[in-house]
């Protein structure tokens, strides 16, 4: 049991540091926090860059820092560089559903949040995170889906070697997200417990899908994207014992 | 009644106007925002579009092959009523920022006559905006020059981003593009690479609209623009102000197309907001193969680059350009492609299959109409051994004259920053 919850909890430090390098790529030659500091603010370009280098190498050396070494202090300045990032993203917008990118990024803001709350042994609002995370997340993505996102659409099409035609890859987008959008709410729900291994599943696909598509360069998409089935596996480890949650 | 003050009141009677005699009142406060936009067919026809602060009942624009300045309206002999009139989307934010609540209209000219000045006159009511002119283009011609540029949104500093009327370096570009023309009136028209305001909201485009006027020089003439869809034009904003009609209609308000300039010279606008490897990749291999063998030019424009100046190379949304569109510029032989997005001005080396080769393809762009321009870089393979990238605000000139095009870009101070020349490869 003590084995099972330390599982949990090595699983999900493993994501922080998953999670951070993904931001730490995606951002270290220049990303949305410059283009922000740079475009919105009229900072200039230089100070914008190294501000952006200077957070990101923060970001990872205390994602890594606290997976070694968990305390809710440096996990809460985790939340607020992710928060940081989030609002980032949405100030400088120029991405399809630039709107919903806060909800999109709830499955990674609940990554140091549920790490804080096992460390507190709230074992409740643990879970609840867990799940608030995920099904939000693949609220945003139901969504996404039935409005057809240009970039999903063409993961399918590409994924199909071209077999797929526009109108069917919209039809069946249309399905995932109906699919997304069952699982968002049956999450929620212990007796349909099975959902959550579909959900672990599906957030690996649609994840991975982005370095099949466009190559392992674009490794960073996937591993900002990692919590979408981490915290799925979290959640099935945790509710398979019911037992009280045991600290790190 | 006294005779006289009857004779008096007729004759009041008899002075008034007649009934479908237009009233007109010149107010720019209420008829703004002149634009044109160019799709398929720029011989024969074009969209006019403005913006009326009131909900017109009538929209219309009067139009003649020669200038009917300081006359009444209905001394032209042709007009045609809008076809798309409607309010605009407004978010509190908007009217917040002190833009007034307003009205689009388009009204779609057809049938016009090949390279011919027209002058024109749109009135939304009673209200009705100074003559314009416009030129459309000659098909027979072997000769054609047209702007191309990208990226106007964003201030160059705070102060400019709180207030985006200011935009003090969107205004001097626009100012040049005047200049341009003024100085070389063969110019025909402007290409956009897209990313007009920040987003297609009614606060960033009611100044880019206001921005634009500067384009138009001063005996007049306004230069139609040929309109790409950037990643920060997805707002509704964009499809209401920016309507191409039955062009983008047909192709699932895609906003790709093929403008045949002359019998010999065609420009591609793709669009990299929307599905790259569906509909589009269909549309896109039959366009090449149908319009490379009744070309000597054809060149292609959108708005992200296959080949970033700035941006990482490795990004998802350029890997895919790469991946579904150069195989297929590189196919059919294209003859230059013209990208933005990145804030820079770039010119790549020649490129075939990824590699630098005499044979390939040339990748210009990459946005410098006022944003704020970023440092490139220029270390990048394809900028080595006759390739360029540098941070300057720009726009590309493009001269046609029967193999060889002259392309220069032309620096905010109208100033020749960078130029080369292409020979036909037909
Ligand atoms: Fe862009
Ligand atoms: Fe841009």
């Amino acid at each position: 049991m003590k084995h099972q919850f330390n599982t949990v909890s090595l699983l999900l430090r493993l994501n922080l540091i998953l999670l951070a390098s993904g931001v730490f790529w995606q951002l270290y030659t220049g990303g949305s926090i410059s283009s922000m500091l740079f475009m919105n603010f009229g900072i200039t370009e230089i100070v914008s860059l190294t501000i952006e280098k200077i957070f990101v190498v923060v970001l990872l050396i205390l994602a890594i820092y606290s997976a070694v070494n968990p305390n809710i202090y440096t996990l809460y300045i985790l939340f607020v560089c992710l928060m940081f990032n989030v609002i980032s993203h949405h100030i400088v917008g120029g991405k399809h559903f630039s709107d919903l990118t806060f909800i999109a990024h709830f499955s990674r803001l609940a990554v140091p949040v549920s790490l804080v709350l096992l460390i507190k042994n709230k074992y409740t609002d643990f879970v609840m995170v867990l799940k608030l995370g995920l099904s939000v997340t693949f609220l945003t993505h139901a969504w996404e889906a039935w409005q057809a996102n240009p970039f999903f659409l063409d993961y399918l099409i590409g994924f199909s070697r071209m077999s797929l035609n526009e109108n069917n890859a919209t039809y069946i987008l249309k399905i995932i997200g109906v699919i997304d959008l069952l699982s968002a709410i049956l999450c929620w729900f212990n007796k349909f417990k099975i959902i959550l291994f579909w959900m672990v599943f599906w957030g690996f696909t649609t994840a991975f899908i982005r370095v099949y598509d466009s190559g392992w360069e674009n490794l960073a998409e996937f591993l900002v994207r990692t919590p979408n089935f981490i915290l799925g596996i979290v959640l099935i480890m945790s509710l398979s014992k019911r037992n009280k949650l045991i600290a790190l | 009644m006294d005779i006289k003050l009857v004779v008096f009141l007729l004759l009041v009677l008899a002075c008034q106007p007649k009934k479908n005699t237009v009233i007109e009142k010149t107010n720019s406060q209420k008829v703004m925002h002149p634009r044109i936009f160019w799709t398929e067919n720029p011989a024969n026809h074009a969209i006019i579009s403005w913006t009326s602060l009131e909900d017109g009942a009538i929209n219309k624009v009067y139009f003649d092959t020669i200038s009917h300045e300081n006359k009444k309206v209905d001394s032209y002999p042709f007009f045609s009523d809008a076809n798309s009139n409607g309010k605009i989307t407004t978010r509190k934010d908007d009217l917040e920022s002190g833009v007034p609540n307003a009205y689009f209209h388009h009204t779609d000219l057809t049938d016009l006559k090949e390279g011919t000045k027209y002058y024109y006159r749109f009135c939304s009511d009673s209200t009705f905006s100074p003559e314009y002119y416009f030129i459309t283009s000659s098909k027979k011609s072997n000769e054609l020059t047209f702007l191309y540029g990208g990226d106007s949104r964003s201030g160059e500093d705070d102060e400019e981003d709180k207030d985006p009327a200011i935009h003090s370096k969107r205004k001097a570009m626009n100012q040049l593009i005047a200049t341009l023309v003024e100085q070389n009136p063969e110019i025909m028209a402007l290409v956009h690479g897209a990313d007009y305001g920040m987003d297609a909201s009614w606060k960033s485009l009611y100044h880019w609209f206001n921005d634009h006027e500067l384009t138009i020089t001063k005996d007049g003439r306004v230069l139609p623009l040929i309109i790409s869809r950037g990643n920060h034009d997805h707002e509704i904003g964009f499809t209401e102000n920016f309507r191409l009609g039955t062009v983008t209609e047909r192709n699932s308000d895609g906003y790709y197309y093929k403008t045949q300039f002359t019998d010999s010279i065609a420009l591609i606008t793709l669009n990299t907001e929307t599905s790259m490897a569906g509909y589009q990749y269909k549309w896109l291999k039959k366009e090449l193969e149908k319009s490379r063998a009744a070309n000597k030019w054809l060149l292609v424009q959108y708005h992200k680059p296959a080949y970033p100046a700035v941006k990482p190379f490795d990004r998802e949304d350029f890997a895919r350009v790469r991946k579904y569109w150069v195989p297929l510029f590189e196919q059919f032989g294209i003859d230059l492609a013209l990208e933005s997005d990145g804030h820079s001005l770039k010119k790549t080396v020649p490129i075939l299959k990824n590699k630098p080769n005499p044979k390939g393809i040339i990748y210009i762009g990459e946005g410098g109409l006022g944003v704020p321009q970023r440092t490139p870089d220029s270390k990048r393979w394809y900028f080595k051994n006759g390739g360029h990238a540098s941070s300057n605000h720009h726009v590309w000139m493009l001269k046609f004259k029967n193999n060889v095009l002259k392309t220069s870009a032309i620096g905010i101070d109208n100033n020749v920053v960078l130029d080369f020349e292409i020979k036909s490869k037909k």
